[in-house]
C-alpha cells in the first residue's frame, strides 16, 4: 500500500446538497442544503438522531440509495475536483470501491451469505487494482491480516455465518479498503456490535487511517466514538447541518442548543449515581412537512421570535480562526458560550 | 363509485373487465347464443366466418360462436362448483385437523400430504378410471384431487390463529369451542382460501379442459373447449379455425384468472413511482418550497 | 442434518405406503364392479356364472385386507398383473414404454431450464423496462395456454405449414423437438416467473448495496451475488415441476402418438383396464414421492447455510 502525501488539501467538497425522496405515499426531504468539506487524511464525524439524514447525505451522491426509491439530488459534490453528481454510471462505478470505500452498519446483512469471504474481498482487488485472481487472493490474505483477523488463510474459505460479529465487521472493513480508496465512509460501524467489540473496531479504524492516510467520514450517534477518533465534528438535525467545527471546539465550546442537549444526554463515569437520564424534550420533526425557520424551535429553551423567520444559516462563530460554524439565530446574535468543563 | 375506484387502484381494471365478461357469459350465455349450440346442420359443414355465423361452423354444422359461449358456461360453472365443493370439504378437514390436533391431526394430514404429493390430474384420472366418465364423475374426481390444498391451507391458518393470545382470553371469558371456531377462526380461513382460489381457478380450468381433451371429462354433445378442440384436431389442416377458437378462448380465460390472482396477491406491495407521477410530484414540491 | 434426512426418508416411505393403499382401495373397494368389468373386457357373453368364475379366479371374494397384502407381495416381486384388455404383462409393457416418457421429461426439463434462466435474467436486468414487461407477458401467456393447444399450434405451424419436423411417432431426435418444446415453454415460463420475483427480491438485499459500493455493475451483481442466493428455491421448484412434467406426459404423449407411460395410463382409464390403471397409479405416485424426496435432499446438500459454524 502506498502512503499518500501529507499535504492538507480538500478531498471532498459538498455545496448546497439537497436530496428529495419520492415514494408512492409521501415526499420527504431528508437532506436540506448542506455544506461541508473533508480534508485528506482527516476524520470527519457526523452525528445526529436516527432520521436526521446523515446516511442519505453520504449515500445519495454515490448512487447507493436502496432500490425502488426515486430521488432528486441537487447541488454539487466535488471529489478531487470532479462533481460526483454529473458523472455517468461507469465513472461512478470506478469511484465506488476504488476511490471511495463504504462500510455499512450491519456486517451480517452486508455480506453475501452464500459466498465465501475470500472472493468477496479479492474481487474488489481484482476490479480496482487490476491484479490477477491468484495475486488478488494473496493480497486479500494480507488485508485480513491488516484488519487483525487471525489465521487469514483458513478464513478465506469460510462463509459469513461462520464468523463472529466483530470478525464480520473486520471483514467488511477489509472489503472497503481493499481497493485502496482515498476516502472511507463508515456508516455507524459500531452500532450493531457488542460494547467490548466496539472499542476494538474503533481502534482498528484509527490505526488504519493513520497508516494509509485515508480520510474517513464517520457517521455515528455515539459521541464516545467521536471523541476517540475524529478531527472534525458535524451535527445534523432535521436534514440540516446545524453545527460543524473541530472536535474540541464543538464538544467543549458548542454554540447550538441541540448540541448542548446531545452532550447533556451522555452519561459519563463521573455522572452521579441515581441521576435521571437527560433527554431532549419533544420529538424529531416530521420531514414530510415544510418547516419555516429553525427546525429545532419546538424543543428549544432559548428560542426567540426571530428564530421562526427564515432558516438560520451556518455562520462562522469563531473570531480567531475558521474552525467553528453554527446555524443558530440566537447564537449568531448573542454569542453565547458554553463550557462542558464546568459540567464535569 | 368509491368502491370501483378502490378496486381500480388495487388490482387494476383489466382483470375486472375479463372477469366481468365471463360472468355475463356464465349467467346470460343462454340468451347470447345466436343458435342452439347443439343444433347440427349437415348442409353447412365447416362454413367460414360470415355474417350469419360469426365464427363459422364446425364439422357437424353447429355454430361455433354459440358453442364457444356454451363452452364458457360449462367451464365457469364447473370451476365454481368444484371450488365450492373442494373448499368446503377441504376447510372442514383443515378445521377439524387444526383445531383438534393430536392423532386426528396426524392421520388427516398424512392423507392430505399424500393427496398433495401426487398431481391433480393423476388422482382425477384414477377416480374417473374407477367410476367412469361423465360430467358429475369428473366434478367428483377433480374435487377429490383438489381438496388437499385447501385442507392444508385452512389448517395452517387455524393453527396460526389459535396461537394468538386473544383466543385464550375468549376461552376464559366462557366462549364455547364451537363459537370460537365459527366466529373467529373460520372467517380468517375463509379470507385466505378466497385469495388462493382466485389464482387457483386458472389451473382448475386447465385441468377440466385437459380431462375433456382426453375424452374423459365433459362428454359430447355438451360443449366444452377442451373437448371441442380434440374433436376438431383431425380437421386441423382444413379448418384450423375450429381448433384455434376454443384454444384461444381457453387461453384468455386462464390469463384472466391468472392476472386476477396475481394482482390480488401483490396488491399489498409498495410500487415504484411511474415517471409521470414522479414529475408531477417534483413540480408540486418545488412550488411548495418556493413559498418559503 | 442427519436427523432431518432420516425423518424425510421415513416420511417418504410412509407416503409410499399410503400410495399403495390408495391405489389398491380405489380399484378394489368395489369388487362388485370389477368382475363384470373383466368379463366384459374379455368379450363374449356375460352371465352370472362367468362373473362368479372371474371373481374366483381373481380371488375377489376374499377379505379386502388379505387381498391387499397379496397384491403387495405380488408387486414387490415385480408382478404387476396382466392387462384385462390385452392380457399383456403390465410390468413388461411399462418397461417398454419407459424410454419415450423419460426422453420427453429429460429433454423437456433441460430446455425448460434454459428458457427459465433466459426469461428471468432478461427481466431482472432492467426491472420495469420494456424487456421485462415483454418477458413477463410472454411467460404469462405460456402458462395460460393449455398444453394440448400449444402442441396443436406447434404441430400446425412447424409440422404442417413449414413441414420442418415430424409430428407424430417416437422416431429419432427430430421427432423429439416439438414435444420437448411444448412442455419446456410452459414449464420454463412457470419457473421464470418464480425466478424473476426472487431475483428482484434478492436485489433489494443489503449485500447487493454492498456489492454496488464496491464498484460493480448490475449485470455482474445479478450473476455473482443474486443468482447463488436463489438457487435452492429454484431447484426445489424445478424438482417439483419435474413431477408435473411427468403428468404433462399424460396429455402430450397421445397427441404425438408416442407410446409412453402417459399414453398407457390414459388408455387404461379409457378402457377401464383396472389392472393397468392400478399399476400406473402406483408407479406415478412412487415416482412423485421419490422425486420430491430427492429434491429435498439435493437442496439441503447444496445450501451452504446449512453448515454448522466452525468453532472459532
Amino acid at each position: 500500500m502506498k502512503s499518500k502525501s501529507v499535504k492538507t488539501k480538500t478531498l471532498l467538497s459538498i455545496e448546497d446538497l439537497s436530496v428529495t425522496l419520492y415514494t408512492d405515499k409521501v415526499t420527504v426531504c431528508p437532506v436540506n442544503t448542506v455544506n461541508y468539506t473533508v480534508e485528506s487524511g482527516k476524520v470527519l464525524a457526523i452525528v445526529g438522531e436516527s432520521g436526521s439524514g446523515k446516511t442519505v447525505m453520504n449515500m445519495a451522491p454515490l448512487g447507493l440509495l436502496p432500490q425502488g426509491v426515486t430521488a432528486d439530488v441537487e447541488g454539487s459534490v466535488l471529489f478531487e475536483g470532479k462533481n460526483l453528481l454529473s458523472m455517468n454510471e461507469t465513472e461512478k462505478q470506478r469511484i465506488r470501491g476504488g476511490e471511495i470505500g463504504v462500510i455499512f452498519q450491519d456486517p451480517l446483512s452486508s455480506l453475501n451469505p452464500v459466498r465465501r469471504i475470500g472472493p468477496q474481498i479479492s474481487e474488489v482487488i481484482e476490479l480496482h487494482l487490476g491484479l490477477s485472481t491468484s495475486a488478488a487472493q494473496k493480497q486479500a490474505v494480507d488485508m485480513l491480516n491488516l484488519v487483525g483477523i487471525p489465521n487469514p488463510e483458513s478464513r478465506m474459505k469460510q462463509y459469513p455465518h461462520e464468523l463472529s460479529g466483530g470478525m464480520r465487521q473486520r471483514v467488511c472493513i477489509a472489503m472497503s479498503i481493499a481497493g485502496e480508496p482515498k476516502l472511507l465512509i463508515a456508516d455507524e460501524p459500531t452500532t450493531a456490535l457488542d460494547v467490548t467489540v466496539q472499542a476494538q473496531i474503533v481502534s482498528l479504524l484509527k490505526d488504519l487511517q493513520k497508516r494509509l492516510n485515508m480520510s474517513i467520514v464517520l457517521i455515528t450517534h455515539d459521541i464516545g466514538v467521536v471523541s476517540g477518533m475524529a478531527d472534525y465534528l458535524a451535527v445534523m438535525y432535521a436534514g440540516r447541518l446545524i453545527e460543524i467545527g473541530t472536535v474540541e471546539k464543538v464538544l467543549l465550546e458548542s454554540m447550538h442548543p441541540y448540541t448542548w442537549g446531545l452532550l447533556d444526554s451522555v452519561s459519563t463515569l463521573s455522572t452521579p449515581i441515581g441521576m435521571p437520564f437527560q433527554g431532549i424534550k419533544g420529538n424529531p420533526p416530521n420531514l414530510t412537512l415544510n418547516i419555516k425557520g429553525c427546525p429545532f424551535v419546538p424543543r428549544c429553551d432559548y428560542s426567540i421570535d426571530d428564530c421562526n423567520e427564515g432558516r438560520p444559516l451556518l455562520t462562522n462563530c469563531d473570531d480567531r480562526e475558521i474552525g467553528h460554524s453554527t446555524a443558530c439565530t440566537v447564537a449568531n446574535k448573542k454569542n453565547l458560550r458554553y463550557s462542558a468543563v464546568s459540567k464535569i | 363509485m368509491k368502491i370501483i375506484r378502490k378496486i381500480h387502484k388495487t388490482i387494476g381494471i383489466l382483470p375486472i373487465f375479463i372477469m366481468g365478461v365471463f360472468a355475463i357469459l356464465a349467467l346470460f350465455g343462454d340468451l347470447l347464443c345466436p343458435y342452439d349450440p347443439n343444433a347440427q346442420n349437415l348442409m353447412k359443414v365447416i362454413d367460414p366466418m360470415s355474417t350469419s355465423h360469426l365464427l363459422g361452423t364446425d364439422h357437424l354444422g353447429r355454430d361455433l360462436l354459440s358453442r364457444t359461449i356454451a363452452g364458457a358456461q360449462t367451464t365457469i360453472k364447473a370451476v365454481v362448483v368444484i371450488i365450492l365443493f373442494a373448499a368446503s370439504f377441504g376447510m372442514t378437514v383443515g378445521l377439524i385437523a387444526g383445531f383438534m390436533g393430536g392423532w386426528i391431526d396426524e392421520i388427516l394430514m398424512r392423507i392430505v400430504e399424500f393427496g398433495l404429493s401426487v398431481p391433480s390430474l393423476v388422482v382425477a384420472l384414477g377416480v374417473i378410471g374407477v367410476f367412469g366418465t361423465g360430467y358429475w364423475n369428473m366434478v367428483f374426481a377433480i374435487t377429490i384431487a383438489w381438496y388437499p390444498i385447501y385442507a392444508r391451507l385452512t389448517r395452517g391458518v387455524v393453527i396460526s390463529v389459535m396461537h394468538q393470545p386473544y383466543i385464550e382470553s375468549l376461552r376464559v371469558l366462557g366462549a364455547s369451542r364451537l363459537r370460537i371456531v365459527l366466529k373467529h377462526i373460520f372467517p380468517e380461513a375463509l379470507g385466505a382460501i378466497m385469495i388462493y382460489a382466485s389464482f387457483d381457478a386458472g389451473i382448475l380450468a386447465l385441468v377440466i379442459a385437459n380431462l375433456s381433451f382426453l375424452g374423459l371429462g365433459v362428454q359430447p354433445p355438451m360443449s366444452e373447449w377442451g373437448q371441442m378442440l380434440v374433436t376438431a384436431l383431425p380437421y386441423l389442416e382444413h379448418s384450423p379455425r375450429q381448433v384455434i377458437v376454443p384454444g384461444v378462448s381457453l387461453t384468455i380465460m386462464v390469463i384472466g384468472f391468472n392476472i386476477l390472482g396475481e394482482r390480488i396477491a401483490l396488491s399489498n406491495n409498495p410500487k415504484p413511482l411511474k415517471d409521470k407521477i414522479f414529475q408531477k410530484r417534483r413540480k408540486l414540491f418545488r412550488l411548495k418550497n418556493q413559498e418559503i | 442434518m442427519k436427523r432431518f434426512l432420516i425423518r424425510r426418508v421415513i416420511s417418504a416411505i410412509f407416503l409410499m405406503f399410503i400410495a399403495s393403499i390408495f391405489s389398491f382401495l380405489l380399484i378394489n373397494a368395489f369388487p362388485g364392479d370389477i368382475a363384470p368389468l373383466i368379463a366384459e373386457l374379455r368379450g363374449g357373453y356375460v352371465t352370472q356364472d362367468i362373473v362368479d368364475q372371474v371373481a374366483e379366479e381373481y380371488g375377489l371374494n376374499d377379505p379386502v385386507v388379505e387381498r391387499y397384502f397379496r397384491w403387495l407381495s405380488d408387486v414387490s416381486n415385480g408382478n404387476l398383473g396382466y392387462s384385462f384388455r390385452t392380457g399383456e404383462e403390465v410390468s413388461v409393457e411399462l418397461k417398454n414404454r419407459l424410454v419415450p416418457t423419460l426422453t420427453f421429461i429429460g429433454l423437456g426439463g433441460l430446455l425448460s431450464i434454459v428458457i427459465a434462466v433466459t426469461l428471468s435474467f432478461c427481466g431482472a436486468y432492467w426491472p420495469g423496462g420494456f424487456i421485462d414487461k415483454f418477458t413477463r407477458g410472454f411467460a404469462l401467456i405460456n402458462i395460460s395456454i393449455p398444453k394440448f393447444f400449444m402442441a396443436a399450434m406447434l404441430i400446425y405451424f412447424f409440422g404442417v405449414i413449414l413441414d420442418l419436423v415430424p409430428t407424430f411417432g417416437f422416431r429419432g431426435p427430430s421427432s423429439w423437438i416439438l414435444p420437448a418444446v411444448t412442455i419446456a415453454l410452459v414449464s420454463g415460463s412457470k419457473q421464470s416467473r418464480l425466478a424473476r420475483v426472487k431475483l428482484e427480491e434478492t436485489m433489494t438485499r443489503p449485500y447487493v448495496l454492498t456489492a454496488m459500493s464496491k464498484g460493480f455493475g448490475r449485470e455482474r451483481i445479478l450473476f455473482r451475488d443474486a443468482l447463488p442466493n436463489i438457487v435452492p428455491i429454484v431447484i426445489t421448484s424445478f424438482g417439483m415441476d419435474l413431477g408435473f412434467m411427468a403428468q404433462a406426459a399424460i396429455i402430450v404423449e397421445p397427441i404425438f402418438s408416442w407410446h409412453g407411460i402417459g399414453a398407457y395410463f390414459v388408455q387404461s382409464v379409457r378402457y377401464r383396464d383396472l389392472a393397468v390403471l392400478q399399476s400406473c397409479l402406483l408407479i406415478f405416485s412412487i415416482i412423485f414421492i421419490n422425486v420430491n424426496l430427492l429434491v429435498d435432499i439435493i437442496v439441503m446438500l447444496v445450501n451452504p447455510l446449512q453448515r454448522r459454524p466452525k468453532v472459532i
